[in-house]
């Protein structure tokens, strides 16, 4: 690990994440019971503000967790002058973060779903971007070849991100904001890839940690090689399957469908590999079986979500499932269920390889993992179902929406105190996170990385 | 450490398919941008509606509502709201509240031009489909020849 702030850094990103973390679940937590009780006159003002605060947090942890474990699993660290650049990509996070939180208090918006602070907050997260991938290219120029996959797909997302994250502000030029239908093509077009580049942090992320728990440098098989192509391609062209309605360019719509579903084969693999016996390589270390039990809980939510996203990419089944709650399950599932998942084992193992968790740090990390789980799998379930009623009573009951809301309404309470389940026990995690982020930030020099 | 695989070989291949997907990912998004149904003339807004437009990002609209089922569930969908209610109606819910929805004190110069916006929007398409058994697009490209709710 390079001397230049080897320990620091990623502990520096890991800390933050947390914090992010918790942000997003109280505003979350909050917004849940917010829709609840949407209907019964309640004041729902407070959720203009609380939407955008939890879904910029959100994405503001795993952005930063995904950063700070790949800092922490650089195979031959950062370059001369890296730790300046990461120090400065992560101080434009701060900023923007801060610039976020003070204008969506002021109630200052750019209006726009999922980036919807201000363009001088955006300019502060594109340029941390460059900072990042600045970074990633010159750290990987030190790294031995052929380079594992988990390398190609960090690369890969830090681009993407940068791209993606600037055609997300195209509503900025007049020709496109001029355009009811432009807009929302070129939007949701930005959004679905800007999702495929942080998945590809993450997944490159796993991938990484896989290989390492196994012993392992990295993984360079065809079928890793394969797996990340299919992603990419799905990245590229698949963004269009959320907006099937918007009255766009048909062949758009059909590039996506037929993209979406070659992910089947995706699922086919996961099942696959659970029935068939994998060499489990060396024997497992102290450091290990916590992120392990993560990385198969997010194994086990990739196939729920995956199997959902399939279905629900279906045009037909897309008729009625689409702008219902079960959006939001296959959107919960896979931010939690996969991403949390995946950057908790991450996050874990980086800071378990440097200090000792302790009796309480793994008792609560054990009854929150098992808390999380159990509460996603409720919360999920009863998204899903009350998406499905939405869905099925508007369209061929022809409900109004009060009328739609009377219906759901006890689903969604159920829903809501799964959430709130959910956010308890994720803060448990949260909090033991940052605990150890310190811990490891304070402990004595590392050796080379394992 | 030991690797798994023989990266050598599709190190060439990763190279050859990140190069084929980049072109292809260029083509396509230029073809996106380029969409004739952006430009058609009912998918374009008045001068009025963009105003409203500007209006209903300032107001964070989208964090309750729905424009083709994409944005917040506390509200409802509001693609073909004028449609349906008529301009009075969402008129009269813009200046005086609804249910969850706070009387917000918006000016009537506002309020109009936010009501041209989403008649605007209205005019592109229907959200939600209305039509059963689901069919598989729709709404057709704007601009396009109506085929019908049931295919492409």
């Amino acid at each position: 690990m390079s001397p230049d702030g080897g320990r620091t850094i990623p502990a520096r990103f890991l800390l933050a994440a947390g914090a992010c973390l918790g942000l997003a679940l109280a505003s979350g937590a909050w917004g849940i019971v917010l829709s609840a009780r949407a209907g019964d006159g309640t004041d729902l003002t407070p959720f203009v503000r609380l939407r955008p605060i939890h879904v910029t947090f959100a994405t503001a942890w795993i952005f930063l967790a995904a950063t700070g474990a790949i800092y922490g699993f650089l195979p031959a660290g950062l370059a001369p002058g890296g730790g300046r650049l990461a120090r400065a990509q992560f101080w434009l996070l701060v900023a923007s973060g801060a610039g976020a939180l003070v204008s969506y208090a002021g109630g200052v918006f750019s209006g726009r779903e999922y980036v919807d602070f201000p363009w001088p907050v955006s300019v502060a997260v594109w340029l941390a971007g460059v900072c990042f991938l600045v970074n990633l290219a010159r750290a990987a120029a030190r790294a031995p070849r052929p380079w594992p996959v988990h390398l190609w797909m960090w690369l890969t997302g830090a681009t993407l991100f940068l791209y993606t994250f600037a055609e997300a502000h195209a509503w900025m030029l007049p020709g496109v904001f001029g355009s009811v239908v432009g807009d929302l093509t070129v939007q949701w077009k930005s959004y679905g890839s800007f999702v495929g580049s942080w998945n590809m942090l993450v997944y490159g992320t796993a991938a990484c940690l896989g290989a390492r728990l196994r012993g392992q440098d990295g993984e360079r098989s065809g079928k890793a090689f394969s797996l990340y192509w299919l992603g990419l391609a799905n990245l590229m062209f698949g963004y269009a399957h959320h907006t099937y309605h918007v009255p766009q360019a048909s062949w758009i719509r059909w590039m996506s469908f037929g993209m979406s579903m070659t992910e089947w084969g995706i699922l086919l693999s996961l099942l696959w590999d659970w029935t068939a016996s994998r060499d489990p390589g060396r024997a497992p270390g102290p450091a290990d079986a916590i992120p392990r039990a993560f990385l198969s809980a997010a194994s086990f939510w990739v196939a729920c979500n995956l199997l959902l996203a399939l279905l629900i990419s279906i045009p037909t089944v897309h008729w009625f499932t689409h702008g219902t709650q079960v959006t939001v399950a296959h959107a919960m599932g896979s931010t939690v269920g996969i991403n949390t998942m995946i950057l908790l084992a991450a996050g874990l193992r980086w800071m378990l390889e440097r200090v000792e968790a302790g009796r309480s740090v793994r008792i609560h990390l054990r009854a929150g993992f098992w808390a999380v789980n159990v509460s996603l799998a409720l919360f999920w379930t009863a998204l899903i179902l009350s998406g499905g009623i939405r869905g099925v009573g508007t369209i061929r009951e022809g409900w109004s929406f009060h009328e739609m809301l009377d219906h759901q309404r006890p689903l969604l309470r159920i829903a809501a105190q799964a959430g709130g389940g959910l956010a308890l026990s994720l803060l448990v995690l949260a909090s033991q996170w940052c605990v150890l982020a310190v811990r490891a930030r304070r402990a004595a020099p590392e050796g080379a990385s394992a | 450490m030991t690797s798994s695989g023989g990266g050598a070989r599709w190190e060439v291949w990763n190279l050859a398919v990140l190069a084929a997907l980049g072109c292809a990912f260029c083509a396509a998004s230029l073809l996106a941008y380029r969409d004739p149904s952006a430009a058609a003339p009912g998918a374009r807004l008045s001068e009025a509606g963009v105003r409203g437009k500007r209006s209903w990002h300032a107001r964070n609209c989208v964090a309750c509502h729905q424009i083709y089922g994409l944005g917040g569930y506390l509200g409802p969908d509001l693609t073909d709201a004028v449609e349906r209610l008529g301009e009075p109606s969402v008129a009269w819910v813009l200046r005086n509240g609804r249910g969850g929805m706070p009387r917000l004190g918006l000016p009537e110069t506002e309020i109009a031009d936010l009501v041209v916006y989403l008649r605007e929007v209205a005019g592109t398409g229907t959200y939600p489909p209305r039509s059963w058994p689901p069919g598989w697009w729709s709404n057709p490209p704007v601009g396009a020849p109506a085929v019908g709710e049931a295919g492409p």
